[in-house]
């Protein structure tokens, strides 16, 4: 399905009341096409990029595959998008794929996977949770996640 | 014939001893230009104005200062405001704040972005907007590293009774207008068509307007002129 040329300039704003119209007026089309874009090896980063942070505003489950096909090799800032969506999207796929961040070296990414783990509501997840609050060495991640603890 | 010292005090209520570069003219940054004080004078006494503070929020420990580029922001936007408003924008103080509220890379955990108040703010987003809030604005922006989104250059959602916006670094000149706008009489996006719509400062796309500086319509200086934080002595 080809992407369409006005969801394609929505994905393109750098402006967030543009991405917050689509998500207001997003189609099953377009949420298909969305996870097209994610899944293409060949989409911009930005592109790819907006398209995971509205999926996981959509907490569309079937964007899970594509976005943890396309995690390896992100850097910090679009490791944190993509683990922010999965937490948003919240099923068990998505849970699974934020718990192997939850010991990754950058401190700010594990402080959003503190965030994103209030999402999944299971015993994996609050475990990790409740050793995050406990045993990690930066004060802000614990505090996430003690606050992730008292959301979840 | 009002005083500057007059001007000051009584329209924006600047305290002695004054600074003629901060209290008058509202500037605390570098950003090589001639500023004429006839017509600061002319624009404190007599044009429509909004109050703003402006923070530049670093991770703990980072030893590097104010943002910049926050006078040439300031600037730009005064540019638009005064061209198209009539109106122009008081710079009330600035802060550097080197803070672990936003953890270790300034990055905001900002879910979403309405238009207007964030009706469930995250922690991050709480902590953030109480920043600034004793620089003698109502309004405060800050510049800060960018949210959980990679790609936004900047968000005017804000917890209730706290009005502000925030600017990620090294975002074009506009963008503080921009966002400024929006949270000025809440001013929305202009659509994608006509693509002569690009002119104007509230196109959805802050890289992409075709003739600078952007524009404000008849329509938008309404509302922007209707709302409450704007005074004129």
């Amino acid at each position: 399905m080809p992407l369409s040329r006005e969801l394609r300039s929505q994905l393109d704003s750098t402006c967030a009341h543009s991405i917050e119209q689509l998500i207001a007026d997003c189609s099953a089309d377009e949420r298909a096409q969305l996870v097209e874009v994610i899944a293409d090896p060949r989409a911009p980063d930005r592109r790819v990029d907006t398209a995971i942070h509205v999926v996981g505003r959509l907490a569309e489950t079937d964007s899970v595959s594509a976005i943890a096909g396309r995690l390896r090799g992100m850097d910090e800032r679009r490791l944190i998008n993509a683990i922010a969506a999965l937490g948003s999207i919240g099923n068990s796929r998505a849970e699974t794929v934020v718990l192997r961040y939850r010991r990754n070296r950058s401190a700010d990414v594990r402080r959003f996977v503190a965030g994103a783990l209030a999402g999944f509501p299971g015993p994996r997840s609050r475990q990790a949770l409740s050793d995050m609050a406990s045993d990690d060495d930066v004060d802000f991640v614990r505090e996430c996640a003690v606050q992730a603890l008292r959301r979840g | 014939m009002t005083s500057v010292r007059d001007a000051a005090t009584d329209c924006l209520g600047a305290t002695t001893p004054l600074s003629l570069r901060r209290d008058v003219f509202g500037v605390y940054g570098d950003n090589n230009r001639t500023r004429s004080l006839r017509d600061q004078l002319d624009l404190i006494l007599n044009r429509p104005f909004v109050r703003l503070a402006l923070v530049t929020v670093r991770p703990a420990g980072s030893a590097l200062g104010q943002y910049v580029n926050l006078q040439r922001d300031l600037d730009a936007a005064n540019e638009v405001w005064q061209s198209d408003l009539g109106a122009w924008i008081y710079c009330t103080g600035v802060a550097t704040v080197a803070s672990d509220v936003l953890g270790g890379n300034g990055v905001l955990n900002q879910p979403g972005c309405p238009l207007g108040i964030q009706a469930a703010p995250t922690a991050e987003e709480d902590a953030l907007f109480d920043i600034g809030r004793g620089l003698g604005a109502d309004l405060v922006g800050y510049y800060i590293a960018g949210s959980t989104n990679p790609n936004l250059a900047g968000c005017s959602a804000y917890p209730a009774g706290r009005r502000g916006f925030w600017v990620r670094f090294n975002a074009t000149q506009w963008t503080l207008a921009h966002e400024l706008t929006h949270v000025v009489g809440l001013t929305p996006h202009v659509p994608n068509m006509p693509a002569t719509n690009s002119d104007n400062l509230m196109w959805p796309s802050t890289v992409g307007w075709t003739k600078l500086p952007p524009d404000l319509n008849a329509a938008q200086s309404v509302g922007i002129l209707n709302d409450p934080g704007i005074e004129q002595c």
